[in-house]
């Protein structure tokens, strides 16, 4: 058994119309129009103990409305959700106990005490050991470096020991699935490295199960195994990261370093579908269609009009690969 | 019972991070006693009681009733309505224990920094400085203790209903403004039950409002003999207990409807 389910899940959400006049506005006070808005549309999911799943897509394409469906905040307008075979909705103490959840844009702790005073009282929530309690504090202290931030009141703290706090506020209680949403999000590459590596740890060390959702795609390629790309509420893709930038891949660069380049003197590349992106004295960089042509053929051709020093092939990054993926899926392609 | 106690230590802890603005509290309803009490000492000047009320009981009512009524305007239902608006909710709902109960906690929290710093100290200041009444004898103090703990949980149901009607009106400011004006009047934090046409007052008396502060008001004053304290406390259980199912019953039916604002 899959430790999530997820089963033609489907989210609508009524949304007020915009009335347009002020008297239209008058008249939708006594009897709102309103109109359906499908922001999650039939998903199917299945995500095993242990896994770190990310969970991408454009703005408003219903992760956080995902997210919050399998934490048991939201009900679903249809479909099934089963967490190591319980409904999270209908069994939501239960599953609260066993999970963790960190929104990028909100907060557990207490807004006005000093954040150790949360955990406190987080502890007690959670019932605690207090052994468990004092080991993971210790260990998220130095892991996160916050030794000097836990005594302050959350409101005096930065955005980014904010989160800080935040995260291990979401693992003090050893949950089995962990759900971050947006994470990162507006933190400085220092935070944000620090809070990978926490994740990180907790996913080799504990186990934890992990949906991450985030704009930034270091945050996917560093934490998941896998991927899982939504988009308008539907998913498009979901597959290991490896293969979703096999599949996926385009386009190819590939950077000569030359002895002489002929190419820098006038000389046309004569291989169709080759787009030369760069050309100096000694180097040439290309980008080829790999569907088209190969890396083989354009090193035949180089090679054969001068003197190939050393050379490189880089593939598309996760990011660009995903934004193609969607603009096809846009126009209806995939 | 352990949940419930650092539930009510954080929110004891968070008022005492805004002892500042607790000050104008005091200082306002300090203002809103002095303005009641000349208001009765002229009414007072041409007559030696009101319907068996002396001028210093009638110092005391309007102490008790103007502490215990401004407890009216704060309350948990502004900061729930916070949370279903802002999102917060989402935060609220994903905590071990119910949310009722950590609002509960959060409640009895707040109430006991009231009485700690305003209500107890207040009350006893006023009395000594305005020249009130004690209370009728030691029974009835602990009488209005009992009837003031239960008027703290059918108010406590009030707050979550206004609240709760945030999830389905998305703002509570005028709503919370109309609760507290209505409960005011209604209870006797404004004038005593006695005033109005009879018919009203009777009808008034066996209403939930009436125990937050017309009910124990009286019992401090020894208005009522022991039996109908007794039994004005336990009609206030029994609303306190049927105004808890109403309002579990539609906590359970707005929940389900709940729409988490913001991403
Ligand atoms: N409470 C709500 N009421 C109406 N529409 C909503 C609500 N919450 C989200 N939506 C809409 O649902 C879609 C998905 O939102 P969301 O799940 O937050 O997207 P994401 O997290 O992927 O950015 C968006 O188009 C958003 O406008
Ligand atoms: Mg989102």
């Amino acid at each position: 058994m899959m430790q999530i389910e997820v089963n033609h899940l489907v989210k609508e959400y009524k949304r007020k119309r915009d009335p347009g006049t002020l008297l239209k506005a008058l008249g939708s006070m006594f009897r709102p129009d309103y109109e359906i808005f499908r922001a999650v549309d039939d998903i199917n999911l299945g995500i095993e103990k242990g896994e770190a799943v990310g969970y991408v897509g454009p703005n408003g394409s219903g992760k956080s409305t995902t997210i919050k469906m399998l934490s048991g905040v939201l009900t679903p307008t249809a479909g099934t959700i089963k967490i190591d075979g319980l409904e999270p909705r209908k069994n939501r103490m239960k599953i609260n106990k066993r999970t963790g959840v960190v929104f990028g844009n909100r907060s557990v702790l207490w807004w006005d005490v000093p954040v150790m005073e949360s955990y406190r009282v987080l502890q007690k929530l959670y019932e605690i050991p207090e052994k468990t309690f004092r080991d993971n504090l210790e260990e998220f202290i130095d892991l996160l470096d916050m030794e000097r931030i836990i005594q302050v009141p959350e409101r005096q703290l930065s955005l980014g020991q904010k989160m800080k706090c935040n995260i291990a506020a979401a693992f003090l209680h050893n949950p089995e699935i962990v759900y971050l949403d947006e994470p990162t999000i507006g933190l400085d590459s220092e935070s944000k490295l620090k809070i990978r590596r926490f994740i990180q740890k907790m996913n080799e060390d504990r186990h934890t199960t992990f949906i991450v959702t985030s704009h930034d795609f270091q945050d996917i390629e560093s934490l998941c195994q896998r991927i899982i790309l939504i988009n308008h509420g539907k998913i498009v893709i979901d597959d290991k990261i490896g293969a979703v930038r096999k599949n996926f891949t385009k386009k190819k660069q590939i950077t000569f370093d030359l002895a002489d380049n002929p190419w820098s003197k006038g000389k046309e590349f004569a291989i169709p579908d080759v787009r030369v992106l760069d050309v100096g004295e000694t180097n040439l960089v290309l980008e080829y269609d790999v569907e088209k042509t190969d890396s083989m053929e354009i090193m035949n051709y180089v090679s054969a009009s001068s003197d190939i020093q050393d050379v490189s092939i880089n593939g598309q990054d996760i990011e660009s690969i995903i934004r193609e993926i969607v603009k096809k899926d846009n126009q209806g392609e995939v | 019972m352990k949940k419930f106690y650092y539930l009510m230590r954080m929110a004891f802890m968070t008022k005492f991070a805004y002892i500042k603005a607790f000050w104008f509290n005091i200082f306002g309803t300090a203002v809103s006693i002095l303005i009641y009490y000349f208001l009765w000492k002229y009414v007072f000047r041409t007559r030696e009681e009101l319907n068996g009320f002396t001028a210093a009981q009638m110092t005391t009512y309007v102490i008790i009733s103007r502490v215990l009524s401004s407890q009216f305007s704060g309350g948990i239902d502004r900061e729930f309505s916070e949370w279903v608006y802002k999102g917060n909710i989402v935060v609220e709902l994903l905590r071990p224990v119910p949310l009722l109960y950590n609002l509960f906690g959060k409640r009895i929290g707040e109430f006991l920094f009231f009485l700690l710093f305003k209500g107890i100290p207040i009350s006893i200041l006023a009395t000594l400085i305005l020249g009130g009444t004690g209370p009728a004898g030691a029974g009835q103090l602990l009488l209005f203790g009992m009837s003031v703990l239960v008027s703290i949980v059918i108010l406590f149901w009030i707050e979550v209903t206004v609240g709760l009607i945030g999830f389905f009106t998305l703002n509570v400011w005028g709503l919370t403004f109309t609760k507290s004006a209505l409960l005011s009047i209604l209870s006797g934090g404004v004038v005593p039950l006695f005033l109005f046409p009879d018919e009203v007052a009777q009808v008034l008396n066996y209403m939930p409002f009436a125990g937050m502060v017309s009910v124990p008001a009286s019992i401090y004053l020894g208005k009522y003999d022991w039996n109908q304290a007794v039994q004005f406390i336990g009609l206030q259980i029994i609303w306190a207990i049927l105004l808890g199912l109403g309002v579990l019953a539609f906590y359970r039916f707005a929940i389900k409807k709940v729409v988490v604002q913001g991403g």
